[in-house]
């Protein structure tokens, strides 16, 4: 037998790994042994029962659904969600319209969400947008399953963002006193223009749960609602491009929410578009061709299907649409002045102008992470083997504590 | 000499190229507060102080677009229009305006 050539070897290496790894994450089939037959559905503003399927497919989220602290399992789990919503793009109800209502509803499968123990802002805010997505499109949300058997917390988050009623899902639970005072979430939003009042009003109603006496800062505010702002510019003029072809149809909105936490004195912000991504608009601009020869952005690796985005995002941030900073020579350094381009560098410099906190952007399968303490900034990315579906943008910033305000 | 403070004559939140992206868009801005001081030759100071919110958009549409458009020299236009601003984010947009206001050609 002919000795393998140690390319050859590490060929067979990472076929073994990657059969491995599919076969890990393998949607479960439904055992008749360890799986119950029949849940409960929320739909059409009623609780049905569901009958599953001998061959239905069921698919466990992970305990953690964070794009900070869980990101791979997260991206994972909404990419599934995103096929499972899309299957029949042209129905326009999830079951027959004469459904009797004594009887079962046979389903071929559902998203198990009962091991879920913990569901950040921008991921229900994810989950959310998907949703609203395929609820557009058709004449009907989509169901929702075994309700009783979630996690407290998971239901508080959902409800706080407004999930359940904005689909229509009428569930009761009783809900712990401590996580309801400490953190304020406020309802997603959608839109298709620029509405500033209100996302300042939101802002304004997280600064207040945190410190009723605190005044926040004309700079903070300011920082905070125009990255918002920027942030929706830019969705209305490049997320949505007509010459892109989209996997999934969009429906040409933007989603926002926030949270505060008032023992960690933090505003979480978010923002999340449905559109063509910061990997795939940013290599079309004008300027990129001339960026590139400056910077070494491609890997060599390209193990995954996103394995630049990172890097592209990175480069969005770092020099915006027009590529000053890096095209043009003397600019500015001042801590008050424009450094970057255009577009995401004001979204960036919004972290610096409210004296701290951290920026996450993930789009397509990036994840760029910037960070300002003090005097110390930190940039990290990171690529993932599935999409986000578009751009999710989160703001972190802590307020000062009382006393220590500018 | 005239004083336009943007959060008392116009809005708060200042957003936007056109009427198809909110009200209080760039456009407007120009069209009821620029354009009539470059018409009549006096020079106008645009303040920023107070605003809650401003956007690159914006400010690229009032500063630089429709200036230029209106095919006014960079030269006259920067000699009749000026920024103010005191608060440190206040100064990043009166920077950003400033910049857009450089690239108007002479």
């Amino acid at each position: 037998m002919q000795k393998m050539s140690f390319k050859q070897k590490m060929q067979h290496i990472r076929r073994a790994r990657k059969f491995c790894y599919k076969r890990a994450n393998k949607p479960r089939r439904v055992s008749k042994r360890l799986d119950k037959r029949t849940t409960a559905m929320w739909y059409r503003d009623g609780v049905w029962r569901a009958k599953i399927s001998r061959g239905a497919y069921m698919r466990r989220f992970p305990e953690v659904l964070c794009f900070l602290r869980n990101p791979s399992e997260t991206l994972e789990s909404f990419d599934y969600t995103r096929k499972e919503l899309h299957r029949n793009l042209n129905q326009k109800l999830w079951f027959r319209s004469d459904l009797d209502p004594r009887k079962e509803v046979t389903v071929n499968g559902y998203i198990g969400m009962e091991q879920v123990r913990e569901m950040s802002t921008s991921a229900a805010l994810v989950l959310a947008a998907e949703y609203e997505r395929r609820t557009l499109h058709m004449e009907e949300p989509p169901p929702i399953f075994d309700l009783e058997n979630w996690d407290v917390s998971l239901l508080d988050k959902l409800n706080q963002i407004g999930f359940f009623e904005r689909f229509g899902y009428s569930f009761e639970f009783d809900v712990g006193h401590s996580t309801q005072t400490d953190v304020l979430t406020v309802p997603f939003y959608s839109g298709s223009e620029d509405q500033m009042e209100k996302v300042d009003q939101k802002l304004l109603s997280l600064v207040q749960h945190i410190d009723p006496e605190f005044n926040i800062s004309a700079e903070m505010r300011l920082a905070l609602n125009s990255a918002v702002g920027e942030a929706v510019a830019n969705t209305r003029e490049h997320a949505y491009q007509t010459t892109h072809e989209f996997k999934y149809p969009h429906v040409q909105r933007w989603w926002a929410t926030g949270a505060a936490s008032a023992s960690e004195r933090k505003i979480v912000v978010s923002l999340f578009d449905q559109g063509v991504t910061i990997p795939v608009s940013y290599p079309k601009l004008p300027v990129f061709a001339k960026m590139m020869s400056k910077l070494s952005l491609f890997d060599d690796e390209t193990s995954t299907k996103f394995a630049n985005d990172a890097k592209l995002i990175g480069a969005a941030a770092r020099y915006g649409k027009t590529g000053r900073g890096l095209l043009e020579s003397g600019a500015s350094s001042g801590k008050d002045e424009v450094k970057g381009g255009y577009g995401l560098p004001q979204i960036k410099d919004a972290i610096e102008l409210c004296g701290g906190g951290s920026l996450m952007i993930l789009s397509r399968g990036g994840r760029y992470l910037y960070r300002v303490d003090g005097t110390k900034r930190e940039e990290d990315f990171e690529t993932y083997d599935h999409s986000v579906g578009g751009t999710l943008i989160e703001w972190t910033v802590t307020l000062p504590e009382p006393g220590n305000e500018k | 000499m005239n004083i336009v403070v943007i959060s008392e004559v116009f809005s708060l939140y200042p957003m936007g190229r056109n009427d198809a992206d909110g009200p209080n868009n760039g456009q407007k801005f120009f069209k009821e507060f620029i354009k009539p001081s470059i018409e009549t030759k006096e020079p106008t100071t645009v303040v920023f102080d107070g605003i809650h919110s401003c956007g690159s958009s914006f400010l690229d549409e009032a500063f630089y677009e429709m200036p230029k458009k209106l095919g006014v020299g960079g030269r006259e236009f920067n000699q009749l229009i000026s920024i103010q601003a005191s608060g440190q984010a206040y100064r990043f947009y009166k920077k950003m305006a400033e910049d857009f206001m450089a690239k108007i050609p002479k």
